[in-house]
């Protein structure tokens, strides 16, 4: 009766050149809230915001290089499916991993693996740290050294590369060109201590919205160098994030802190954190996360004058208009969750979180349709996360 | 059903670990004979963190009572938390997890018949000359 048996990441596989493994996740959510949507999440039962599948082949074509492939399907109206991974890795020693290819961007401790709900503690990451503000991946190259100091193993990564597809901001997507993505990431542990520290700095934007470009152009001609700018996306944006884990048999703590530095009106400026602290209780799992984040958008002061000319007057209050409707994104969130492993690759969760964003803003709402809405609301969700 | 066998599993495991507390030994086909190693770096071996010595891990399933102990004892994280690393680490194309295997007997002649590997086993098991005992939990 006790022997059984579990999938297994080490499965035995048809050719040992070839490996197949992958993950998926069935998350079901309900917002207590009828003036809004939050994370697409409204006051009906929704399976298809965070629910998918994906599939991972590994190839290994010598002893040092590989091919590795991710193929994602997923429910999100905002997401698309395909490929998430293409790419080739050379591993000429323990020291050295370099990759060239399709890679998720390491924006964050969990950014390259948000879909793989298994590997963290929550059903729904931090949005004030998680949310896409930038870009999930890039076209390039990644190498990592390896190394250890005393008792610190230590890994540095540096990549480079561009981005060509859509950028999202309050319901309005974007199709976008980013030219030059450049980062570095450092990683230390040491025992059940770990800690990261990363900058990605991205620049040479080509953004694909003809009404601001057109209002940018118009400002332009009309002479206000400055103000026409933000239009034009001629500006960069960067990440800077730092977290520290502790783990251990009873409890796990985390902290991550995340600013965001942009003079781009496509990417706001975002200050966030979230605090978790967790209780195990094999094989059970409790959490309790705080996250806060602040944003703003770094526009000029309007320099056009008013009163002049009715054109001037035009363009002025129509600059205005734009600033005023930019989204902010202050929240303030409490989220309590229970992970059940009833298995060793199948996980089962509950979450509440509650929100508190701040009246009169977007914080993270979206389809607002009562203006006086408080911008409180608490998100109900249970999901299933497995690997294989 | 496989709930209850798995309950009726982790009951038994728990068990058997409070009658029999037990060790784990940590075995190595290495050409060093004198070779040692303390407890942080085997926890850096089997959680794919070491980048000093070039030994391939290889582990037992997540059934045995002996990778309980070395959970336990070495890696210090429940085994939910351990499979949560590697999805983390498998999917984000950084490392996979160590091989595993069924038995007792399976794993020693892997690691006879494969040099540079590494293994942790119930104290109790019978080294085979060619493996050398590199680590002892207390």
């Amino acid at each position: 009766m006790c022997a059984l048996g579990s999938p297994s990441f080490a499965s035995t596989d048809i050719s040992e050149r070839i490996e197949f493994s992958g993950f998926g996740r069935l998350v079901a959510g309900y917002l207590d809230e009828s003036s809004a949507d939050y994370e697409g999440y409204s006051d009906e039962v929704s399976f298809s915001e965070q629910s998918l599948f994906a599939l991972q082949t590994d190839i290994t074509i010598t002893e040092t290089i590989g091919i590795s492939a991710q193929l994602l399907a997923h429910s999100g109206d905002e997401r698309e499916s395909g490929i998430e991974w293409l790419y080739l890795s050379y591993e000429p020693s323990q020291n050295w991993r370099l990759k060239a290819g399709k890679l998720r961007t390491p924006f964050f401790r969990y950014s390259d693996v948000i879909d793989v709900g298994f590997a963290y503690p929550w059903i729904t990451a931090p949005q004030q740290v998680y949310s896409s503000f930038l870009f999930s991946n890039y076209e390039g190259i990644s190498g990592t050294y390896i190394s250890n100091f005393s008792d610190i193993n230590f890994e540095v990564e540096a990549y480079y590369g561009e981005y060509s597809g859509d950028l999202v901001q309050d319901g309005q997507t974007f199709a976008i060109d980013v030219e030059a993505i450049k980062g570095i990431v450092f990683t230390f542990n040491s025992g059940n201590f770990s800690s990261r520290f990363s900058v990605t700095h991205s620049s040479d934007f080509d953004v694909d919205a003809p009404e601001f470009t057109n209002f940018g152009n118009a400002l332009e001609s009309a002479g206000f160098i400055q103000n026409a700018e933000a239009f034009q996306f001629d500006g960069s944006a960067t990440a800077y994030q730092a977290s520290f884990n502790y783990d251990n048999l009873d409890y796990f703590l985390a902290v991550e802190g995340v600013k965001i530095v942009s003079d781009l009106v496509s990417v706001p400026q975002v200050n966030s954190y979230y605090f978790t602290a967790g209780y195990n209780f094999y094989p059970f799992q409790t959490h309790v996360t705080y996250a806060v984040s602040t944003s703003s958008f770094d526009t000029a002061p309007n320099l056009i004058p008013k009163g002049v000319d009715p054109l001037l007057d035009q363009l002025s209050f129509g600059y205005d208009q734009f600033i005023e409707r930019l989204p902010s994104y202050p929240l303030n969130s409490l989220s309590f969750g229970l992970r059940w492993d009833f298995t060793r690759s199948m996980a089962a969760k509950a979450e509440v979180t509650f929100l508190d964003g701040e009246p009169g803003e977007n914080s993270f709402f979206t389809d607002i349709t009562d203006p006086n809405y408080n911008r409180k609301a608490t998100l109900y969700q249970f999901g299933l996360e497995w690997v294989f | 059903m496989k709930y209850l066998s798995r309950l009726c599993l982790a009951l038994l495991s728990i068990n058997s670990f409070s009658i029999y507390a037990s060790d784990v030994i940590v075995v190595a086909h290495t050409t060093e004979n004198d070779f040692k190693a303390e407890k942080r770096q085997i926890r850096d071996i089997f959680m794919g963190n070491d980048s000093q010595f070039l030994l391939k891990p290889v582990v037992l399933t997540a059934r045995s009572e002996a990778r309980f102990i070395f959970n336990t004892k070495i890696v210090g994280l429940t085994e939910s938390r351990i499979q949560s690393y590697w999805a983390q680490m498998r999917f984000s194309g950084r490392k996979k997890p160590p091989q595993e295997f069924e038995t007792i007997e399976s794993i020693l002649a892997f690691l006879q018949n494969n040099k540079d590997t590494v293994a942790y086993l119930p104290a109790d098991t019978e080294i085979p000359a060619n493996l050398t005992l590199i680590y002892k939990t207390e």
